[in-house]
């Protein structure tokens, strides 16, 4: 319990106080884009860690593992309640195809230069199979981005051109091809299917995971449908979050994918999901701050296999994702400008990426899994910190705004 | 259809449970499970209870007995344990309710007969209980006990029945929105017994165990028991400091900080051998009184509360253990009178002393019958300090509890009928005459 109020309390006095800030003072840019990504949170998160004061060891991160699977699924959740295909076919296709096609890209080209990884470390006795996992897994992280960033720079310079709109879309949405692939190879990649005819095994699971995810929604779809009073919908709500980590956890499939999928099917079915996404956002910011403060107790410090793979990372993300604008904008050129820079405008990660290095450590848990969550940890930090200064230098050149 | 989309519900856990029969050791997923699975078994049995006038925390007590281990074993009770802190935390919001429901403008009125009403309660309830049981054993004596330890064991048997549950009492008014003089009254008296049961438990158990050992009665004792209730209440007042601090400078986070506080206040408790309940209470209390934003703060919590009782009522139902009322059922029922007999003897005297009207003097014991979680704690430590007898004790108090569990939300939603201070009884009685009259005008 003492672990769980004090990361509440750290969560608590870390908006306290950046409220209090915010509220004072107009911060220079490059700290507000700190703050704004939540790097905060992550370096509590190592100073209260194994590596810092050692409060949150090993043990007691260990009891984290229930608690990080009801935060995934709400985040699931919470994200598949964002996507209607009719609000879809309201904005332009090309931004949508542009998402898709940049987030593919980035995702096959990390692929192609993570698969070496088992070479970085022989001792760790990778074997393929082990390491095709933890390769897909980085690759679907890397895939995704964060709009917010994105929409603090817009925001604040207000930018309202082509650019800024497709920027905003195109960071908004590509996360949906990132959890999706990410759910995918987990559900390939099942750790104890990791056996002989494990292509067969690992797809009657995926199948299991959507039929599920379908199943589960339409079920709490009827009950959504009832005249409910904000109190039984929080009821509603909550039952479905808890539900659907437990169910994730029962089958060891992912939390975040299952409840995309029973998201999107909710706010497919009915018009009137905004009160239930409303409901959920209300817990954004403690389930938010907790998630990166554990992402930053698993950090691994600064040991030399750690930081040389997250500076890969880091370094075949920023290749890849300007490679995927670059093919995005030849496939779909709505664009004239420099590709380059819109693919570096989206090299913030946001919660999600950390989202799913948890998600991947609670399905593999081990040495390997926590240098995944290290390496995401750090490309966060450095992207968080990156990415404001390209799309400002972008909006710059492409918008005229100063 | 909610029905069955639940038993779809089920079904689809049941064969997730099933696929991951041959794979899965560790029991934490299946509880995480169970525990999403029974918030919905708990809001859909409290949706159809409330249709046949039972108060929807039966409901939710229904939903926890059918998923537990005596009927679909769902969850069982290893499961149920998990879910600890979660139940802390839903009884510290009961709790902070509770307290803010107690409004002084509003209870100055009806001040006396509260006073008058708990204090005779609880000496008449002890009374009783002690002396019906005692003369009861002394007869029957199946236990084979000696004289002084038939003494002892009654003194404890008449200070547990003292307790009530502020949880159940708060859980059904809230629910059923019941707004009067006797809902104060019942709130008020179930707060203040709640106080005096600490008080009066440990001085009974100073007495009781000064009698078995046969030395004379230690005043340092009692003295700690002052001291502990003292210092819960400092709690809350502390508390409540730091709350009303924050509704006046802070004012933003308010989930992240309820949550943080009533957590914290529970972990202190522990740490520090409180009672977090009376710190929450006191907490609530002062909050809603003496804050600018305290009602608003309280009423936040209570929009909530919907989902903190199907949580913490639909854990407690799993909890509840029937193999003490199939063994014990005849003692069990034996006491449960006695007490129903104590409460009632006790609120006439004090309805009377503060000339309240005949429907509080007949059926005001009506409110007072559930038991719960205060009661069971009770019963723990009696068996603790006495391991002789302590094991049957405890089945016979269990049962009697589980009892006082099942028909107290009931008993409490008929008086509050009756009174015609629920909602619906007050839609049906005001209102509805009112829109035919207009209509008839009209």
């Amino acid at each position: 319990m003492e672990s769980i109020i004090f990361i509440l309390i750290l969560v608590l006095f870390a908006y306290m106080g950046a409220g209090l800030v915010f509220k004072s003072w107009r911060l220079p840019f490059f700290i507000s884009s700190f703050l704004h990504a939540g790097v905060g949170f992550i370096l509590m998160g190592v100073a209260v860690g194994p590596l810092g004061m050692d409060w949150l060891n090993s043990t007691r991160l260990d009891l984290f593992i229930a608690p990080t699977s009801i935060i995934l699924s709400w985040a699931g959740l919470m994200f598949g309640l964002q996507f209607r295909v009719k609000s879809l076919r309201l904005i332009s296709r090309a931004n949508f195809k542009i998402a898709v096609i940049q987030s593919l890209v980035v995702f096959f080209f990390c692929c192609l230069f993570l698969l070496p990884l088992r070479y970085f470390k022989p001792d760790l006795f990778l074997s393929l199979s082990e390491e095709l996992p933890v390769v897909f897994a980085l690759a679907a992280i890397a895939s995704i981005s964060a709009p917010t960033a994105v929409s603090a720079v817009v925001r604040r310079m207000r930018a309202h051109g082509t650019t800024a709109r497709t920027l905003l879309y195109v960071s908004a949405s590509d996360a949906i091809v990132g959890i999706s692939l990410f759910g995918i190879s987990l559900s390939f990649f099942k750790m104890d299917t990791m056996v002989e005819g494990a292509f067969v095994q690992g797809f009657i699971w995926l199948l299991i995971t959507i039929g599920l995810g379908f199943l589960l929604g339409i079920l709490y779809h009827v009950f959504l449908k009832l005249r409910l009073s904000s109190n039984e919908r929080l009821v509603i709500a909550i039952g479905i979050v808890v539900m659907l980590a437990g169910a994730a956890s029962t089958i060891d499939v992912s939390p975040l994918f299952l409840s995309m999928i029973v998201g999107i099917v909710l706010n497919n079915f009915s018009d009137d999901q905004d009160r239930l996404l409303s409901l959920l956002s209300n817990a954004e910011k403690p389930l938010f701050g907790m998630m990166l403060i554990l992402a930053g107790a698993y950090w691994m410090g600064f040991e030399s296999f750690c930081v040389l793979l997250s500076l890969f990372f880091v370094v075949i993300r920023i290749v890849a994702k300007m490679l995927g604008s670059r093919v995005a904008f030849w496939a779909v050129p709505l664009m004239k400008g420099n590709p380059n820079l819109f693919g570096l405008s989206l090299l913030e990660q946001g919660g999600l990426s950390i989202a799913m290095s948890l998600d991947f450590l609670n399905r593999y848990p081990g040495m390997i899994s926590q240098i995944v969550v290290s390496a995401v940890v750090i490309a966060f930090v450095i992207n968080g910190v990156a990415s404001s200064y390209f799309i400002r230098l972008l909006l710059n050149r492409e918008e005229g705004i100063a | 259809m909610r029905v069955l989309v639940l038993f779809f519900l089920m079904l689809s856990m049941l064969t997730l449970k099933y696929l991951m029969g041959a794979t899965g050791a560790d029991p934490m997923p299946r509880a995480i499970l169970a525990f999403g699975f029974m918030i919905f078994a708990g809001y859909i049995a409290g949706c159809y209870v409330v249709k046949i006038g039972l108060p929807s925390i039966s409901g939710y007590l229904l939903a926890g007995i059918i998923c537990g281990p005596e009927l679909l074993n769902l969850v069982d009770h290893g499961t149920v344990l998990q879910f600890g802190i979660v139940e802390d935390l839903a009884l510290a919001l009961i709790a902070f309710t509770a307290g803010g429901e107690i409004k002084l403008s509003k209870f100055k009125k009806c001040a006396l007969s509260i006073l008058s009403i708990s204090v005779l309660q609880a000496v008449l309830i002890f009374a009783i209980v002690m002396g019906g049981s005692y003369l009861a054993m002394y007869h029957i004596n199946s236990f084979g006990l000696l004289t002084r330890d038939l003494i002892v064991v009654s003194i404890m048997l008449g200070a547990v029945a003292v307790a009530c549950s502020p949880a159940t009492t708060i859980a059904v008014i809230v629910g059923s929105r019941s707004k009067g003089r006797i809902t104060d009254i019942t709130i008020g008296v179930t707060v203040i017994k709640d106080v005096l049961v600490f008080l009066g438990f440990t001085m009974a158990l100073a007495i009781a165990y000064a009698i078995k050992v046969g030395g004379t009665l230690k005043g340092g004792v009692i003295g700690e028991a002052l001291i502990v209730i003292a210092l819960s209440l400092i709690g809350g007042v502390a508390v409540s400091v730091v709350v009303g601090l924050y509704l006046k400078y802070i004012r933003r986070e308010f989930v992240i900080f309820v949550v943080t506080v009533s957590l914290g206040i529970v972990f202190l408790s522990k740490l520090l051998g409180f009672h977090y309940l009376l710190s929450c209470l006191m907490a609530g209390f002062l909050v809603e009184n003496f804050t600018s934003l305290g009602d608003r703060l309280v009423g936040a919590i209570e929009r909530t509360s919907m989902a903190v009782y199907i949580i913490f009522f639909a854990l407690a139902g799993a909890m509840i253990d029937f193999t003490a009322i199939r063994t014990m059922w005849p003692y069990a029922l034996g006491i449960v009178f006695l007490r129903v007999l104590g409460t009632a003897v006790g609120t006439y005297a004090g309805a009377s002393i503060g000339k309240e009207g005949r429907l509080l003097k007949r059926y005001g014991w009506m409110g007072f019958v559930s038991q719960a979680g205060v009661g069971l704690g009770l019963v723990v430590t009696v068996a603790r300090v006495f391991p002789e007898w302590g094991a049957t004790f405890r089945t016979v108090m269990i049962a009697a509890i589980t009892i006082n569990q099942l028909i107290g939300p009931i008993t409490l939603k008929l008086l509050l009928n009756k009174a015609s201070e629920t909602s619906e009884k007050h839609l049906e009685e005001v209102i509805a005459p009112l829109v035919k009259k207009v209509q008839g005008i009209s």
